[in-house]
């Protein structure tokens, strides 16, 4: 069934691509600046 | 025996950019929106990103974070790692599986990758034959034919008779290509394909993009417009999220796409140092692939098959599969494109880059196994690469009717045993080894925490997740495919002799496996994970 692009699929559409290209970009900014809170961890655990 | 040096990534960005690059593949932008359209269009986005956030991201991050682990213990290759999380040789020799995928999937996967560059080849000087002018059954017919006649699917070794197919020289190039990156190493060779790959793959993706969807529809042809197009993918069909089936084909996408379960992660990770980040790495490395995906994948192909060639030409395309959708579909597209050569070359370098970025992470992995498990050099191990490699390829390459080796590999070794390895790997992770010390592994030298609700979703919903399926399967479709295999058909038969080839294959990987153990334990490595990691 053939229709032109409506409301719920423009919604659908650009909440997607709008999720992943925002989470993509925090990402990459993160991981080029190096920016962001270090959380606290405890120190190294072996098994 | 020397110890071989051990190699490592050149940069954070590196690393990342190689795993996207190994998840980046023909499937984001064929796969994707053939699957999406078929299931329910915007609604499947709902299961989808479900499933991302379920089973991809946090399957993603055990596998870095095992890789890792591994890497501090000596190991870089997936039998040698699940035996230290599994913490014996039931994890080891599972863990084969993790090496069966990548050099399975690489005895078929090059061969697709040199279709790519075939196709380029013949964008640029003039296409490949298809008039745009002529009805479109002339068009399906001169598509169809051609593609038939480059991947030799008329007839066993068609390829071969009447002289070797042009086809076969461009694989051999293909083949070149990647053992040469392979040999040079992970950061002279794999991160500097992936750090320039990736980037020239988004901008030409965003040309194609931008001349996608400033379409007109061609007069005399289908009528429909780049609204039309968006929309028969986009507009939500809330009635198919009823059906298990979509949300089955949302998780299998998300297995496919990112290459979790695949063996490629687990040997990547397994080269970084204990301090550096795997949880942000993970992140970043999966919602690239996502990008390529949804935005690119989500806008390209469809859409613009649908306003030249209508929608039910792009769903018969889309429903033979990627292959179909990109070498059969498209080409007509191409054909009455304006520009059509040029663009036509475009995407079909897209996808090339797209391919050897893939199939480059298939033979690192193969390459780490033979190294750590047969004590060779690096030299040796390339040849030893080399020619396990094109063993495959020349049985994909001559076993061409119908596609059916490629197809078997494709399914058993590209999709079920991926579903095995991730059960493997997330079991061991949550419940061998113990959630709580995962993920507290995971976290040193983290970047960002994991959300707390991922303790429950590693521990409960993914593996759950992955056995219904995997059982279900089982339960369902192995016996007729059984009785399929045992048939008295040329189909069958091809089959059976494609199953040879898989299962000597195991075979190899378990004995080689077996003598890794043993050096493993004569050099005194903690191949059973029984000690603390050495700071």
């Amino acid at each position: 069934m053939l229709a032109t692009l409506n409301a719920l699929g423009w919604t659908f559409m650009l909440v997607s691509m709008s999720a992943v290209a925002g989470l993509t970009f925090w990402c990459f900014r993160r991981v080029l600046t190096g920016t962001g809170d270090e959380p606290e961890l405890p120190s190294g655990l072996g098994p | 025996m020397t110890k071989q040096p051990t190699q490592q990534w050149g940069s954070r960005l590196g690393v990342i950019l190689a795993v996207a690059g190994s998840a980046v593949g023909l499937g984001n932008f064929l796969r994707f929106p053939g699957q999406a359209a078929a299931n329910g269009g915007g609604a499947f986005l709902i299961p989808y990103l479900l499933a991302l956030l379920l089973l991809g991201i946090p399957i993603g991050w055990a596998e870095w974070a095992m890789g890792r682990y591994g890497g501090l213990k000596g190991f870089h290759s997936a039998p040698a790692i699940l035996g230290v999380w599994c913490k014996g040789a039931v994890g080891r020799y599972l863990g084969g599986f993790g090496v069966l995928i990548p050099i399975g999937v690489y005895f078929w996967y090059v061969l697709v990758e040199s279709w790519c560059l075939y196709y380029v080849f013949q964008y640029l000087s003039g296409g490949i034959g298809v008039d745009g002018n002529a009805p479109m059954a002339a068009q399906v017919e001169t598509t169809h034919g051609y593609f038939a006649t480059i991947t030799g699917a008329k007839a066993n070794g068609a390829l071969f008779t009447d002289g070797v197919h042009p086809i076969v020289w461009t694989f051999l190039l293909v083949a070149a290509i990647n053992i040469w990156f392979v040999f040079r190493g992970l950061s002279k060779g794999i991160e500097t394909v992936c750090k320039y790959a990736m980037p020239v793959m988004a901008i030409l993706g965003f040309v194609i993009l931008a001349r996608v969807l400033t379409l007109d529809s061609p007069a005399g042809t289908t009528g429909q417009s780049v609204s039309d197009g968006l929309g028969f993918l986009w507009n939500p069909d809330f009635d198919k999220l009823w059906t298990f089936k979509t949300w089955l084909a949302a998780a299998g996408q998300i297995f496919f796409s990112l290459s979790v379960g695949f063996g490629v992660i687990i040997n990547y990770a397994s080269y970084l140092k204990k301090k550096d980040d795997v949880v942000l790495s993970g992140l970043t490395s999966s919602s690239t692939n996502e990008f390529f995906e949804v935005i690119l994948g989500g806008t390209i192909a469809v859409t613009a098959s649908v306003v030249f060639i209508g929608v039910a030409a792009t769903m018969e395309g889309a429903s033979g599969g990627s292959v179909s959708l990109g070498f059969k579909t498209l080409p007509m597209v191409f054909a009455q494109m304006p520009g059509g050569n040029f663009f036509g070359a475009a995407f079909f370098l897209i996808l090339f880059l797209a391919a050897i970025t893939s199939s480059l992470s298939m033979l690192q992995p193969t390459k780490a196994f033979l190294e750590e498990s047969l004590g060779i050099n690096r030299v040796q191990s390339t040849i030893a690469v080399t020619a396990w490699g094109l063993a495959g390829n020349f049985f994909v390459l001559w076993y061409s009717k119908n596609l059916i080796a490629l197809d078997t590999i494709d399914f058993w070794v590209g999709t079920f045993f991926i579903l095995v390895v991730a059960a493997v790997q997330i079991i061991a992770f949550g419940w061998v080894f113990g959630v709580d010390r995962g993920l507290q592994e995971a976290h040193h030298g983290a970047q960002m925490r994991i959300p707390t609700a991922f303790r429950f979703i590693i521990k409960y919903v993914s593996p759950a997740f992955l056995l219904v399926v995997i059982v279900g399967f089982c339960i369902n479709d192995v016996p007729g495919y059984w009785r399929t295999l045992w048939a008295d058909t040329e189909t069958s038969a091809d089959a059976r002799k494609t199953w040879v080839l898989i299962l000597l294959t195991i075979g190899a990987i378990l004995a080689i496996t077996a003598v890794g153990a043993k050096r493993w334990r004569a050099q005194g490595l903690d191949l059973d994970g029984r000690l603390p990691v050495k700071d």
